[in-house]
């Protein structure tokens, strides 16, 4: 027994156990040897990846570079090694199969100072890997948007620095233009506010802290209706100018209740600009089944859109068309945003003259609270 | 007083602009579609045409460049941008001059030979 007690009072490792640590570590620990015509092969290579590939010590044994790793990874792999067996220890990573992993090589040199042989650890960094490509996109996308937010706050200040200019030049200009003058800076001012509200209002969505609860569609698509007809009353004038709203009862979401409201109010705010000029204008809210999911789909009447061009939509101040329908741009932003924060999805369709299609859905939880055992009826 | 021809499809910079060429005495008419500028420039003949580059329907600039030059012999062609590759295209197309939104009206006057 003394003799398996170290000085320390903790039990020794037995080969057995250190082993079992080693086939316990969710990487590969290896050894690796070179011989004088430059083969390299395997000693030892165990841990919980080196079992999901089938390449415990026991299988590869003797095993090459070449053998181990076939077709061109084993080039990439061998400068490495070659550099461990120099004595360098270099860190690299490697794909396979849609998998990168990072491999340790480590010199390890004999009593004669030469490297005797190398070892190390290979452990999976696919995570990481991809991780660092999202955040890659994000910025790009980032930059993407600074540069058109920039561009489109630079315009209005164009309009407003032309307006004033006029007016302090022009000081022979007719009281009429001058008047018209002042109500132009009026609109652009509030358009601007209008950009800047909706940044504020992209910005919020991605920030607030998600509290899902059971939230009653319908009943805040009809709200967010009504308000769109108090605010321009002057659509109700003429048999065919009035919108036909046909919102689906009793459509239920497990959301985030001030995100939904900012969604709707988005595409149903979208779907009432757009139908401005359509005789007869319908928007439609209701729910599809759809690859096994329940989809929400707001549905107008309106000119539609090139589907061509359907992605671009939800990029911030990419507007599609601007000559005649006012918006900040960052709308459908707000609503991808707000579908991602969910975990859902959003997509857009249109048939160019007959009308624009957004279906949304917010997550996985829906099936979940449809099949609610208590049956309550919402609110 | 120079006789200018804005081509912008933007309402508010369009009028806008107009308003400052006449506060500075100038005669301006406007255009809001690339497709009406070649016509209306043979109807005025500007001395000075001030082409937005980011106009719908503008796909060919040096061609629309060169049938206004055709229309109009003469005439200055300025382009109006807001964007920073300006200098490129003003060189592709041939113009005699870049203005840069927002519209600084001493370089404009330059620009114009005023």
């Amino acid at each position: 027994m003394a003799s398996q007690q170290a000085a320390s009072g903790l039990p020794d490792i037995s080969k057995a156990e250190m082993l079992e640590m080693i086939r316990t570590l969710p990487d590969v620990v290896f050894r690796c040897h070179k011989e004088p015509d430059g083969r390299i092969y395997w000693s030892f290579n165990e841990g919980r990846l080196a079992e999901e590939f089938g390449v415990t010590t026991q299988e590869i044994r003797g095993k090459s570079l070449e053998e181990l790793f076939p077709g061109g990874a084993s080039e990439q792999l061998r400068e490495h090694f070659e550099a461990a067996f120099r004595g360098e220890a270099q860190e690299f990573i490697n794909e396979m199969g849609g998998r990168f992993f990072k491999h340790f090589p480590q010199p390890v040199r004999g009593t004669d100072g030469r490297v005797a042989y190398v070892v190390g650890f290979i452990s999976e960094v696919t995570h990481l890997v991809e991780a660092e490509r999202r955040l890659k996109e994000k910025n790009a996308e980032l930059e993407a948007f600074t540069y058109s937010v920039s561009h489109d706050l630079r315009n209005p200040l164009a309009v407003l620095m032309n307006l004033t200019e006029a007016l302090r030049a022009g000081k022979d200009l007719d009281a009429g233009k001058r008047e018209k003058a002042l109500g132009r800076m009026t609109a652009v001012t509030q358009r601007m506010e209008e950009t800047i509200e909706g940044l504020l209002g992209l910005s919020r969505a991605g920030r607030t802290e998600l509290e899902r609860t059971e939230v009653d569609l319908s009943g805040m698509a009809r709200q967010v209706a009504d308000d769109l007809e108090q605010q321009d009353p002057d659509r109700r004038q003429g048999p065919d100018r009035q919108v036909r709203w046909r919102i689906e009862p009793r459509l239920e979401a497990w959301a985030d209740a001030g995100l939904a409201r900012v969604l709707l109010e988005n595409l149903l705010g979208n779907a009432w600009k757009y139908t401005r000029d359509t005789g007869s204008p319908e928007i439609e809210v209701v729910a599809e089944e759809r690859d096994g999911r329940r989809w929400f789909v707001v549905r107008d009447n309106g000119p539609g859109f090139d589907p061509g061009i359907a992605d671009r939509l939800f990029v911030a101040f990419e507007r599609v068309d601007n000559r005649d329908i006012q918006g900040s741009g960052i709308g459908l932003a707000t609503v991808k945003r707000i579908v991602e924060r969910h975990d859902g999805a959003v997509q857009a369709d249109a048939v160019p003259g007959e009308g624009s299609v957004f279906r949304f859905h917010l997550g996985a939880h829906h099936a979940a609270t449809a099949n609610r055992p208590d049956g309550m009826e919402p609110a | 007083m120079t006789r200018v021809l804005v081509a912008d499809d933007d309402d508010d910079v369009r009028e806008s602009t107009l308003l400052l060429l006449e506060a500075y005495g100038h005669e301006a008419h406007a255009v809001d579609d690339a497709a009406g500028v070649v016509e209306a420039a043979r109807g005025l003949r500007p001395d000075v045409l001030l082409q937005d580059v980011t106009m719908p329907g503008l796909d060919d600039l040096p061609g629309l460049v060169r049938a206004v030059r055709e229309a109009v012999p003469g005439v200055r062609v300025i382009l109006f941008t807001g964007r920073e590759e300006a200098e490129e295209l003003a060189a592709q197309a041939r113009v005699d001059g870049v203005v840069r939104k927002p519209c600084d009206m001493d370089a404009l006057e330059r620009a114009m030979g005023s």
